[in-house]
């Protein structure tokens, strides 16, 4: 691996919740710039832990999270939004507001890091653009199935330009088929640039992908680690 | 924008501001009482007029000493003559009557010492003040400023754990938006301003409205209490300065509350 690309490195990481459940147990991963990476293991094993050490939703108990040659432990609570600038989120509940539209939603996420009327009035319809969904952008939340929210979310997440998408289960609510989709968009954003890391316990999607694995196991240990893996838990 | 939380501060700060007015009430009761009982220092007979000068000097030199008025044997007689009625005043005699000098202290809790002070000087026959009503006062007058502060410490607080909780409310409302703001980078600050100006709109339109109110309670009970009291018609009222303390407690109030409740829903 390119020691320069390497835009996510843990190293020797924990995580030990205040409750005192050990999440992660020194973990040591490289994730290079452009890349694929599924994030699997059963409920509980520490796959949405592990994307929120990258945001600084949490913060390593022990070891040192590196995003971008930016060690994050040490940022301090004023200088986060700034990462999480760099970074974008979806989710299994897609996390809308439903009382905003499909470009108010996307738009939001301008505004609120103090974005002006043209740059979002520039950026919103290109990113729903890119998502297939600018004839919704009208439409509410409810309006629309859970695939179209998703995609919706990932117009959000995309608008402003992230280096890495971090995706906690986002096809957790949906049927195979979208679940399928919603994939397929992601390997679509992965493949112009942006790393992805994506957790989620669908097998089939993990499978047919054929994209890097890491898998957690329930004493928060990496179980394995495969280019082109498959989900091989258990086995 | 919560009618609770706007007319929960009013009533807090109402609460605060007759709470106030009572004690700045005492506080000018005792202070007027205080006043009248200077220090008398009775002067031998026979002083020249210069060492009568000398002593009010002497005695003005105190720090305590905040102004000294002699009293001529004369003047106590005439003193003495309107408060009596002429008639009454057969039997005293104008030479068993002394010169002296009036002396104002600022401190109530300094005039022990300028009495004692003042009574080995020479040319003193000896001093008079009320002493057993100066320590009462003194202690009525601290303890009136130990509850005052202790009493405006409890209101604030109990204030800021409803109006947080008020503001709470309506900050629980909008959890989602907030997460989704903290997500994708917004600052705390951008996050918190709304709220705190919603916290400082309480504030000032609940402590406003108190005062409106407590100028109408003034109004009201003055007239009250000037026919039973009415030596209580200086009592100060809503004065400027307390209109501002409580404007500024109301502001400082829904700030705090604003901060504390916003702060229960920031994650990191
Ligand atoms: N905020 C938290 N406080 C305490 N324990 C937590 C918290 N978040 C997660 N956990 C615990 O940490 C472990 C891993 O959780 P999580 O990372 O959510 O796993 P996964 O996403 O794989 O289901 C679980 O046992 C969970 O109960
Ligand atoms: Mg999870």
């Amino acid at each position: 691996m390119d020691k320069d690309n390497i835009i996510v490195r843990m190293v020797s990481v924990s995580k030990i919740y205040p409750n005192g459940v050990k999440a992660l147990n020194n973990i040591s991963v490289d994730i290079v710039k452009g890349e694929f990476v599924f994030i699997v293991g059963p409920t509980g094993t520490g796959k949405s832990t592990f994307l929120k050490l990258i945001n600084r939703e949490e913060k390593a108990s022990d070891g040192r999270v590196i995003i971008d040659k930016q060690d994050v432990g040490e940022l301090s609570v004023d200088e986060i939004p700034c990462l999480r600038r760099r970074l974008g989120v979806i989710f299994q509940d897609f996390k809308l507001l439903p009382a905003r539209t499909c470009y108010e939603n996307v738009a939001y996420a301008l505004q609120v890091i103090g974005a002006g009327q043209r740059e979002i009035a520039y950026k919103v319809p290109r990113s729903l653009e890119s998502v297939g969904l600018i004839d919704k952008k009208n439409s509410y939340p409810d309006e629309l199935s859970g695939g179209e929210k998703q995609r919706v979310a990932i117009a959000r997440a995309l608008v402003n330009h992230p280096i890495i998408i971090l995706a906690d289960e986002p096809t957790g609510n949906l049927d195979p088929d979208t679940s399928w989709d919603i994939t397929q968009l992601l390997i679509d954003v992965n493949s112009q640039g942006t790393t992805i890391i994506m957790a989620t316990h669908d097998k089939s999607i993990v499978n047919r992908t054929r994209k890097r694995v890491i898998v957690l196991d329930s004493d928060g240990t990496i179980f394995s680690d495969q280019e082109r893996g498959s989900y091989i838990r258990g086995l | 924008m919560s009618i609770a939380a706007s007319s929960t501060m009013m009533f807090s700060v109402l609460i605060l501001g007759i709470f106030l007015l009572i004690i700045s009430g005492l506080n000018f009761i005792t202070r007027s009482f205080i006043t009248q009982v200077d220090v008398i220092v009775f002067l031998k007979d026979g002083l020249s007029e210069k060492a009568i000068y000398e002593l009010k000097n002497n005695l003005l030199s105190y720090p305590s000493v905040e102004a000294v008025h002699f009293v001529s044997k004369e003047e106590a007689f005439k003193r003495l003559e309107e408060k009596l009625g002429v008639g009454n005043l057969s039997g005293v005699r104008k030479n068993k009557l002394l010169n002296n000098i009036e002396v104002s202290v600022g401190n109530p809790e300094h005039i022990e010492e300028v009495a004692s002070r003042a009574e080995k000087l020479s040319g003193v026959d000896h001093v008079k003040y009320g002493k057993d009503i100066v320590d009462v006062l003194i202690k009525f007058s601290r303890m009136v400023h130990l509850i005052g502060i202790a009493g405006i410490i409890l209101i604030t607080l109990i204030t800021v754990i409803i109006v947080s909780n008020a503001v709470r409310l309506t900050i629980y409302a909008r959890r989602k938006e907030i997460e989704i703001m903290q997500l994708v980078g917004a600052t705390r600050w951008f996050i918190r301003w709304p709220f705190i100006l919603e916290g400082l709109f309480y504030g000032f339109s609940g402590s406003a409205g108190s005062i409106i109110l407590l100028i109408f309670i003034c109004q009201l009970s003055s007239n009250f209490i000037f026919e039973k009291f009415p030596f209580l018609s200086m009592l100060p009222g809503v004065t400027p300065l307390m209109a501002i303390f409580l404007v500024f407690i109301g502001l400082s109030v829904g700030f705090l509350s604003s901060m504390i409740s916003v702060g229960r829903f920031l994650k990191v």
